[in-house]
């Protein structure tokens, strides 16, 4: 950030992780708070240090829930400047929003919507009314393998990066350097 | 835009980046043997009959969709004449601007990209020739009632040409917009880091600013703040470590501090290009005239000099700040044209007086 002169006046994190609702819908989804840094960055170690890569049996897994709640997330209004960024990380097609078998789970986000229509439609676009996000200030940053929804979601969505990962190969294929340079290019 | 990727014949030729792009992923391509520079814009997105969304949601997007493609069609036609003008060969404009499916693309020549970031090494004969072709290009595009919207460094290549001589072209108009009609304010894109006051009070949630506020007057407070770069390799220091983007602590009656290396005289001319009141600030034409006098590109070596530039908005003022709305009216009100017939010396005292408080 500091090469291209910007800077953070407040950072706020907050992470979801997920699996699969069809496989085990008890540890489907996870996640927390905002967490504010660098203040909070112990919380933050220790949730993400928790988590373990594995689970989920085969893709594809739930992603849209999880991109749900991360659209809905309360974001900062007010600051001069603001950049409501979300990450998506993921090596595996998802499934699609609505099934009313995995509604039933207990961790199921409640408020999920039951379309990728009715998905998009809370990322919003400029002249939309209904946008849980702000239009100048969101951005979506897809690490996703080419592969629906992913590569429809790239297609549709503004403000929207999206690095095609190899499904099956992780994130091996892009380099950190080149995911924290997509972000801090955002900001 | 993926690589390999053929749209609308070009053949990307290198991996996608978002590196310095901002709302654009950007790479190389090749048509017809021909080697091109290609811009993915993020936003908007033209719905397909595929696409997702409600028909209603649709209908609004393709009108965002039809807005955009005017307000660049306008700029590449308007940039399109100029370019045709004498000088307008320092200007690198697009080729194609088209989209494919559901996103739109922009494409011009590609051009050795590698640029001088500082022109401090260079004599003071060549720092004129480059600012003043700078400013000569960037006035043709004034005159056309267009503001560039994104000056910064990377948008303007110095090179050595054929004749030894330093060159200054101008590139990237994407986010230009005629002057006094912005995009939305959710729209606008630009690196902040050389925004205007007008820009981020414009952009700042809740703001009453009118569009009508951003005019040519941002490409003078940017030109400014290019000038600082390349005579010091960094930007005017602000007061605080608040606000990143000098414009911003402008807008928020931050001090900035302008690097006392340089001329007395370049100083006064800054923080006039700099005002928190873009009716304050000069025209290129006058900054043009200023710089006929080369002795303003000497540096000198002394300390900075702080200035307070206040809040407009607020209307705050304390004696400091007094006395340079005064000066910076007195900028205005007499024209640096005036200075151009007086001698140097007694000008720069003049100019030292007229527009910076010394701490």
């Amino acid at each position: 950030m500091a090469q291209k002169s910007k800077s953070i006046s407040q950072l706020r994190i907050r992470v979801i992780a997920f699996r699969d609702f069809t496989d085990n819908p008890d540890d489907a989804i996870e996640f927390t708070d905002f967490f504010k840094l660098p203040g909070q960055q112990a919380e933050f170690e220790t949730f993400v240090s928790a988590l373990q890569a594995d689970g989920g049996g085969d893709p594809p897994e739930s992603a849209l829930e999880a991109l749900a709640v991360a659209i809905d997330s309360e974001w900062e209004r007010g600051l001069d400047r603001r950049r409501h960024v979300v990450v998506m990380f993921t090596d595996a097609a998802a499934h699609p929003l609505g099934d009313a078998s995995v509604r039933q789970a207990r961790s199921y986000p409640k408020a999920a919507p039951d379309s990728i229509d009715e998905l998009f439609e809370r990322w919003g676009y400029p002249s939309s009314e209904d946008a849980s996000m702000e239009n100048g200030a969101k951005r979506l940053l897809l690490f996703a393998p080419d592969t629906r929804p992913w590569n429809a979601i790239a297609a549709d969505w503004n403000n929207t990066i999206f690095l095609p990962s190899k499904a099956g190969f992780g994130l091996e294929d892009h380099e950190m350097e080149e995911i924290i340079n997509a972000i801090a290019n955002s900001i | 835009m993926q690589f390999e990727e053929v749209i609308n014949d070009y053949r990307i030729e290198s991996e996608p980046t978002n590196s310095g792009g901002g709302m654009c992923m950007w790479a190389f391509a090749a048509k017809h043997g021909r080697k091109y520079f290609i811009k993915e814009f993020l936003q908007p997105k033209w719905p397909t009959d595929d696409s997702m969304g409600s028909p209603a949601g649709k209908e609004l997007r393709r009108a965002d969709c039809h807005e955009f493609e005017r307000r660049h069609k306008e700029i590449i036609h308007r940039l399109g004449d100029v370019t045709k003008t004498p000088g307008g060969g320092n200007l690198v404009t697009a080729v194609d601007f088209f989209r494919a499916n559901t996103t739109y693309y922009k494409v011009t020549e590609k051009i050795v990209t590698a640029s001088l970031s500082s022109v401090s090494a260079l004599s003071v004969r060549e720092r004129a020739v480059i600012f003043r072709t700078l400013v000569l290009s960037l006035e043709m595009l004034h005159r056309k009632e267009i503001v560039h919207g994104d000056l910064k460094p990377s948008n303007v290549l110095i090179q050595r040409g054929g004749s030894g001589l330093h060159t200054a072209k101008l590139i990237d108009f994407d986010d230009s917009f005629l002057s006094g009609s912005p995009p939305p304010k959710d729209q606008i894109v630009g690196d902040s880091i050389y925004a205007a006051p007008e820009w981020f009070a414009y952009t700042k949630e809740g703001s009453t600013t009118a569009p009508e506020a951003l005019t040519t007057a941002v490409d003078i407070f940017a030109l400014a703040l290019l000038f600082h770069h390349y005579l010091t390799n960094s930007l005017p220091d602000r007061a605080s470590a608040r606000y990143s983007a000098p414009g911003q602590a402008v807008s928020a009656g931050e001090r900035l501090l302008v690097d006392g290396r340089l001329s007395a005289g370049l100083n006064r001319l800054l923080v006039c290009m700099m005002a928190p009141l873009p009716g304050d600030r000069p025209t290129l034409n006058e900054v043009f005239a200023e710089l006929q006098d080369e002795a303003l590109l000497a540096n000198r070596p002394v300390s900075r000099v702080r200035i307070h530039m206040g809040n407009p908005e607020k209307g705050e003022t304390d004696d400091g700040d007094r006395r340079l709305f005064r000066s910076l009216q007195v900028c205005r009100r007499y024209s640096l044209l005036h200075r151009r017939n007086r001698q140097h010396e007694a000008g720069d005292q003049r100019g030292e007086k007229q527009c910076t408080s010394v701490s």
